[in-house]
């Protein structure tokens, strides 16, 4: 799981340095919300693996979703002339930061819960 | 756990690929402009492309002089030097550039000298701003060319108003006596002045001394001052 995800970052970052992507500089805000979207995805994903209720459908489906919105409110920011991009910005960059709390919580209460066997075993 | 993982995998990849995308793009620039940055920007690329439009419309303009310029160059039986000269020329004398001469007329007006009637306002054999204005004007009707009033050369842009006792032309005062001279047809505009319907007779029936002379050859000032276009620029044809 945590192999596939490091392999997928590095072989991401390697295609992006090789590929020579570019795209036109408007795009760019509807990229990074995409991005922003889907780095909360992943970690969204990663907390409930760990909470042992990860889903498949609920997964790539919420990510959808979500950079669908995100980009539709970047483009309505656009139209309207009022950053409302910001509101994906606060959710998805609030909630990453939830999530990683929840996930260093569970990590460490794993380790805990490891150690105080150790100690019993002994 | 195998579709997971490929999903994983997936989005990780297209995660890394962006942000490697997106940073070679935006070098590290200031990508989020505010709104009103962006309407600025777009007011001046507007303002820019006009500007260029006419550029562009001048530079053809001006090709189009160089060619006529080239043809004269290529003919044998003309010189480049006569023809450039010629145009300097008549730039100048409409441009008001420069001294000219010709058959024309003078018109002195001044003050009337007469004793007043008793109560009568003396404004009455003054010389006003609105006569030399209505002099200027008939002399243009009859045919004049070129005018000037006590030596001010009369220009598109003159300007000729009161100011107390002396009038303002061209910026400058003058007081007492008016001296017009007009180059054109001298009967024409003389006629013009002294007939039975005329400005100057009217004048003289007030009272104020007006008195036109023909001559064969009078010249005229250039105008001296700097003449400045700030507001107009030049319509092109195709427009």
């Amino acid at each position: 799981m945590l192999i596939a995800m490091i392999l997928g970052l590095l072989g991401g970052i390697v295609l992006g340095f090789t590929l020579n992507i570019s795209y036109p500089t408007e795009y760019s805000f509807y990229i990074t919300m995409g991005l922003l979207a889907a780095i909360d995805s992943i970690v969204g994903a990663a907390r409930s693996q760990l909470e042992g209720k990860y889903n498949n459908f609920i997964f790539i489906s919420g990510f959808i979703t979500n950079a669908i919105l995100a980009g539709l409110l970047a483009y309505l920011g656009d139209r309207l002339g009022v950053p409302l991009y910001y509101a994906a910005i606060f959710v998805f960059g609030g909630r990453l930061f939830n999530n990683l709390a929840v996930i260093r919580r569970l990590l460490i209460d794993k380790y805990m819960l490891k150690k105080d066997r150790d100690i019993n075993k002994k | 756990m195998k579709w997971r993982t490929i999903a994983f995998f997936f989005l990780c990849m297209a995660v890394g690929l962006f942000i490697v995308a997106q940073s070679k793009i935006t070098n590290g620039l200031q990508l989020y402009v505010s709104a009103k940055t962006i309407t600025d920007y777009q007011t001046t690329i507007a303002s820019e492309i006009e500007d260029t439009a006419r550029i562009e419309k001048l530079v053809q303009e001006t090709e189009k002089k160089l060619t006529e310029y080239e043809e004269v160059i290529n003919d044998e039986d003309l010189d480049i030097k006569d023809k450039l000269m010629d145009e300097l020329d008549y730039y100048k004398l409409i441009g008001s550039k420069t001294r000219v001469k010709g058959e024309g007329v003078v018109v002195i007006v001044d003050d009337g000298t007469r004793e007043l009637y008793e109560g009568e306002d003396p404004n009455s054999v003054l010389v006003h701003d609105m006569d030399i204005l209505t002099i200027i004007n008939e002399l243009n009707r009859s045919g004049a060319e070129v005018l000037a009033v006590n030596g001010q050369r009369v220009t598109n842009t003159t300007s000729i108003s009161c100011s107390g006792y002396t009038v303002r032309i061209n910026g400058q005062f003058f007081a007492r006596p008016f001296e017009i001279r007009a180059i054109g047809d001298s009967k024409r505009m003389a006629a013009a002045l002294i007939g039975p319907d005329g400005y100057g007779t009217l004048l003289q029936d007030y009272g104020v001394i007006f008195k036109v002379t023909i001559r064969d050859e009078i010249t005229i000032p250039m105008y001296s001052e700097e003449q400045n276009y700030k507001y107009t620029t030049k319509v092109s044809e195709e427009e």
